[in-house]
C-alpha cells in the first residue's frame, strides 16, 4: 500500500439523534463560523462551530455533499467529528 | 358441586389474569422494538459526543471550564440523577435502580434528582428529598423532555463538584446492568494535557459552552433511551414468565378439577349401584 492510501480523514458525522454519514474522506469543506474551512489529512487538532451551509466530502467514489444547520466540527488525530444539529438533505 | 364450582370459577379467573399479562406482553413487545430503533440511533451519536468532549478535556492545560475540567472539587458534594420508570410490572428493574441508589447513598451523602415516579416514590418513602423531579415520558422524545433535564442539570452543577447518572444500561433482552455514568466534569483532577493544544475558531469560552450543551443533551438522551429499552425488555420478560406461570397454574388446576368432577361421578354411581342392589335384595 503506498503511503498516499492511506491518507484519509475517519469522518463520522452525527446529528442529536442518528448517524448521518460515516466513512473516509481525503478532502473535507465545512461553514465554519467565520468562513469555510478546508480539512486534510494531517490537520492540527481543531474546534469550530458550524454556520448555516454545506459540507463537501470528497471520497473515492467522488464528493458528497450534506447541507447542515449549525453544529460543531471537532479533529483530532484525523478523526474528524462533525456534530450537525440537523440536516436537511 | 360447591367444590366443582370453585375450582372452576378460579381456572376462569386465572384464564383472565393470562389473558391480561399476555396482552401486557405484546404492547411490551412493540414498544421494545420501537424503543430499540430509537437507542440504536442515539448509540453512535453519544459515542462521537463523548470522544469529542473527553479529547478536548485532555488537549488543553489552561481549560477554564469547570464541565469539562475540574481540579479542585470544593463542594464537597456531589449529585446523582436516578433514573427509574413511571410504572410498576416490570420485574425487578426499579428496584435493581433504587438498590443500587441506596447502597451508594450509605457510601456518601449524595443529592439525588429522580427522573420516574417510582423512584420518586421509593425515596420519599425514605424520607429523602430529591433537588428535582421529572416524571418519566414513558416515549423517547427528545424535543422538550431532554431539554428540560438538562438545563436543570447544568443550572445545578455550580453547586456540585460532580454529576453522576444512576441508569440501566441495556445491553440485549436478556442482560441489563445498573449503571452510574459520571457527566461533569469530564475530566478530573490532573489530566494528560500532554496532547497538541486544540486550536479555536472564534472565542473558546462560546465553542466551548456550545460544546458542553450538545454534549449534556446527548448524555441524556442516551441515558433516558437506554433506561425505556431496557424498561420495556424488563417487563416484557416479566410478562412473559406471568404468562406461562399462569399456563402452569391452568393445567394444574384442570387437573384437581378433572379428579374431583370424577369423584363426583363415582360416588354417584355407587349411589346408584348399591340403591339398584338394596331393590333386588328385597
Amino acid at each position: 500500500m503506498s503511503k498516499k492510501e492511506e491518507q484519509f480523514l475517519d469522518l463520522k458525522i452525527v446529528s442529536r439523534e442518528k448517524k448521518v454519514w460515516e466513512g473516509k474522506a481525503s478532502f473535507l469543506l465545512v461553514p465554519a463560523l467565520d468562513g469555510d474551512v478546508g480539512l486534510m489529512f494531517g490537520h492540527a487538532p481543531f474546534l469550530s462551530p458550524l454556520r448555516d451551509g454545506r459540507i463537501d466530502v470528497k471520497t473515492d467514489e467522488g464528493t458528497t455533499s450534506l447541507s447542515v444547520k449549525k453544529g460543531i466540527v471537532h479533529v483530532s488525530s484525523n478523526v474528524v467529528s462533525l456534530l450537525v444539529e440537523e440536516n436537511i438533505d | 358441586m360447591s367444590k366443582i364450582r370453585k375450582i372452576k370459577k378460579r381456572i376462569d379467573s386465572v384464564k383472565k389474569t393470562q389473558k391480561m399479562t399476555r396482552a401486557m406482553q405484546m404492547i411490551s413487545s412493540v414498544k421494545f422494538r420501537k424503543f430499540d430503533k430509537t437507542f440504536q440511533k442515539v448509540k453512535p451519536s453519544a459515542k462521537v459526543m463523548a470522544h469529542v468532549v473527553e479529547d478536548v478535556a485532555q488537549r488543553n492545560r489552561g481549560l477554564a471550564n469547570p464541565f469539562l475540567r475540574k481540579t479542585k472539587m470544593d463542594k464537597q458534594k456531589d449529585l446523582v440523577v436516578i433514573i427509574t420508570g413511571d410504572r410498576g410490572l416490570c420485574g425487578n428493574y426499579n428496584s435493581a435502580v433504587i438498590r443500587e441508589a441506596t447502597a451508594l447513598l450509605k457510601k456518601s451523602d449524595y443529592d439525588i434528582g429522580v427522573i420516574g415516579k417510582r423512584g420518586q416514590m421509593f425515596f420519599e418513602g425514605l424520607g429523602k428529598s430529591s433537588e428535582f423531579f421529572f416524571e418519566n415520558p414513558g416515549a423517547i422524545s427528545f424535543g422538550s423532555f431532554v431539554q428540560e433535564v438538562s438545563e436543570v442539570v447544568l443550572q445545578r452543577y455550580a453547586s456540585y463538584d460532580r454529576v453522576f447518572f444512576l441508569y440501566t444500561e441495556f445491553v440485549n433482552t436478556l442482560t441489563r446492568k445498573v449503571s452510574l455514568k459520571k457527566i461533569f466534569p469530564v475530566c478530573e483532577g490532573e489530566c494528560e494535557g500532554k496532547k497538541a493544544e486544540t486550536l479555536y475558531e472564534m472565542d473558546e469560552k462560546e465553542v466551548l459552552d456550545q460544546l458542553v450543551e450538545e454534549y449534556l443533551f446527548s448524555s441524556v438522551t442516551y441515558a433516558v433511551s437506554s433506561a425505556a429499552v431496557s424498561e420495556e425488555s424488563a417487563r416484557m420478560a416479566a410478562m412473559d414468565s406471568a404468562t406461562h406461570n399462569a399456563e402452569e397454574m391452568i393445567s394444574s388446576l384442570n387437573l384437581i378439577y378433572n379428579r374431583v368432577r370424577q369423584a363426583a361421578i363415582t360416588k354417584e354411581m355407587i349411589e346408584i349401584s348399591s340403591g339398584s342392589e338394596a331393590l333386588v335384595n328385597v
